[in-house]
This record gives C-alpha cells, sequence and structure tokens, in this order.
C-alpha cells in the first residue's frame, strides 16, 4: 500500500531530476577559448570583408576616367561667312560706283503697238478717235491731248 | 578568479580596446583619403576640362583671325568720324552732286534693364542734289558703304529744272573694343 510518504518522495525525485544537477564550475576553459577562437575568426572574416569591400570601392573609384564635360564654343561659322559675303558685295559695289563702272539709272522700256483694225459691226456711224499730237510710249513728260469727233 | 586570471583580463581587454582603435582610425584614415581622392580627381576632371575649352577657344580664336580682322573692318571707330565723312563728301565729285551734312552727332553706348549693351552709334545726315542718274548713284553708294549701318531716312523730291533733291539719315555702328 502506498503511503503519503512514499508520494511525497517519488514527487520530490522528480522536482530534482527538472533542476538537474547544478554545475559547480564556474570556469569552462576549453569552451571559452573555443568561443573566443569562434568569435575572433568571425572578427577577423568581417573584417576581411570589409576590407575588401572598401578596397574595391575606391579602386573602381580609381578606374573611372574622369568625363570631361568641354563646354562648346558658340561660334556661327556660317552667319559670319554670309555677313562677310554681304558686306563684300556692297564693298564691290561701292568701288565700282567710285570706279564709274556704274551703269545708269534703270528706265523703263516703252513698248509700241501696231494699230490693228477693226471692221464695223454695227450699222451706226462711229467716232473718229483723232490724236494729236501722235503719242510717245516714252515718257518724256509732254502731256497728250485727245479729241473725240463725231 | 586568481590573481593571474585577473591581469591576464586586463591585458586582453587593453590589446582588444587597441586593436579596434587602432582598426577604427585606419577605417576613419582609408575613408578621409577615399574623399580625398574622390576630391582631387574631381577637381582635375575641372582643369583638363578647362584646359580644353582653352585649348579649343585658342585654336578658334587662330583659325578665325581673317574673319575677325574682317568683321572689326566693317565698324567704323569714333576716330575716323571725320575722315569717313571727309571720304563722304569727296565721292560727291566722282558722282556728280552737290552735298552738305546737315548732322553729325554721337549716341553712346546704352545698357537696358535687362543687361543688354547697344553699341554706340555715329549719326550722319546728308542733304544732296543732282541729276535723278546722280542722286540715284550716289544714293546706291550711301547704301553700300562698306560699314555696319542702318538707313533710318530716305527721301527725295524733283525740284524744277530736272534737279532732285535727297535727304538721307543713317546710323553707323561704332566699334568698341
Amino acid at each position: 500500500m502506498i503511503e503519503s510518504k512514499d508520494i511525497k518522495k517519488m514527487v520530490q525525485h522528480i522536482l530534482r531530476r527538472d533542476k538537474g544537477i547544478a554545475d559547480t564550475q564556474i570556469m569552462h576553459p576549453t569552451r571559452e577559448w573555443f568561443t573566443g577562437l569562434a568569435i575572433t575568426l568571425g572578427m577577423v572574416v568581417l573584417g576581411s570583408w570589409f576590407c575588401y569591400y572598401l578596397y574595391s570601392f575606391h579602386h573602381n573609384e580609381m578606374k573611372k576616367e574622369v568625363v570631361i564635360i568641354e563646354q562648346a564654343v558658340p561660334y556661327q561659322a556660317a552667319t559670319v561667312k554670309s555677313a562677310l559675303e554681304v558686306f563684300a558685295t556692297k564693298q564691290e559695289k561701292y568701288n565700282e560706283i567710285l570706279g564709274g563702272g556704274m551703269n545708269d539709272i534703270p528706265v523703263s522700256v516703252a513698248t509700241t503697238t501696231t494699230p490693228v483694225e477693226v471692221s464695223a459691226t454695227s450699222t451706226e456711224e462711229i467716232p473718229e478717235l483723232i490724236v494729236d499730237p501722235a503719242p510717245i510710249f516714252e515718257d518724256d513728260g509732254t502731256p497728250i491731248e485727245a479729241t473725240l469727233t463725231p | 578568479m586568481n590573481k593571474k586570471s585577473h591581469t591576464f583580463l586586463i591585458v586582453a581587454t587593453i590589446c582588444f580596446l587597441v586593436s579596434a582603435s587602432v582598426f577604427l582610425y585606419a577605417l576613419y584614415e582609408v575613408n578621409k583619403q577615399g574623399v580625398r581622392y574622390a576630391e582631387s580627381k574631381k577637381l582635375i576632371g575641372e582643369q583638363t576640362a578647362k584646359e580644353a575649352s582653352y585649348n579649343t577657344v585658342q585654336s578658334l580664336l587662330e583659325s578665325t583671325r581673317d574673319d575677325r580682322a574682317q568683321i572689326k573692318s566693317l565698324f567704323i571707330e569714333e576716330d575716323d568720324t571725320i575722315s569717313f565723312i571727309s571720304e563722304i563728301e569727296k565721292n560727291t565729285g566722282i558722282v556728280g552732286v552737290a552735298l552738305t551734312t546737315n548732322e553729325l552727332s554721337i549716341m553712346p553706348s546704352t545698357t537696358d534693364t535687362n543687361g543688354v549693351t547697344s553699341p554706340a552709334l555715329l549719326l550722319v545726315g546728308f542733304d544732296f542734289s543732282g541729276s535723278q542718274n546722280a542722286v540715284w548713284q550716289y544714293l546706291t553708294l550711301l547704301e553700300n558703304i562698306p560699314y555696319h549701318k542702318q538707313m533710318t531716312q530716305i527721301s527725295f523730291v524733283k525740284s524744277d529744272n530736272n534737279l532732285w533733291k535727297a535727304n538721307v539719315k543713317m546710323q553707323l555702328t561704332l566699334r568698341y573694343d
């Protein structure tokens, strides 16, 4: 028959088993040595990676070529050329006038017309047009008179 | 912890701090030198660009020397005003007109509110008379004076005896260096 004393013993046994054996040793030289080694190795790896990154960064910066942005000089050669041509033409004309090689003022050329006979189509008498004096086609400033006789 | 371990821990901590300090200082120096290098490179690039621009301008100036000399000759100088008027008056004998200079003044250079500078102008006005052909020829002569100019007024009138009278006003651009 299980008594209450036995049950207590069993419970105490179980509780002691959960607590485990208390570690009375403060330092574990081997474990901490390897922990230190692992941390050091990690730091070395991280440092190496960081140094390599820095090296690559600056090496790439060095390899980059300097971009030279050259400002274009605004020189309108075509405009200059055409302007010089215009003034060269003016100079020629100027010299031509001074050299007396220029023609006189252009005069409009008069055109002559030949009279055309027109046959009368009406039975009524057509008034005769008499121009006195005869017209001069080149404008000489002389007024022209015309009279209409029946 | 015994005394030896304690000493060892202190020494290890000092070593770690010194190493970390050296490492951080080295990192700081590397970054500083990197920034300096980038700035120097940028400065060198700007200087090289300026040098290239200078060379371009220099070669352009060299190649356009004749053009610039020709363009310069298209602008009358203030000192040449009298000789210019003398030449204009001398030409009347060749063409056959009688000429009177009725205006001769200089409009000084002005700068507007936008900072655009207008060059100084030589304002001249002539009255001349002669036959129709002579007046026309002289007008053509004035029109073709090989200087940069603007004719602001031209008027003709035919008087008695087939005598033509003309009035011309011009603005010649004065050269400024």
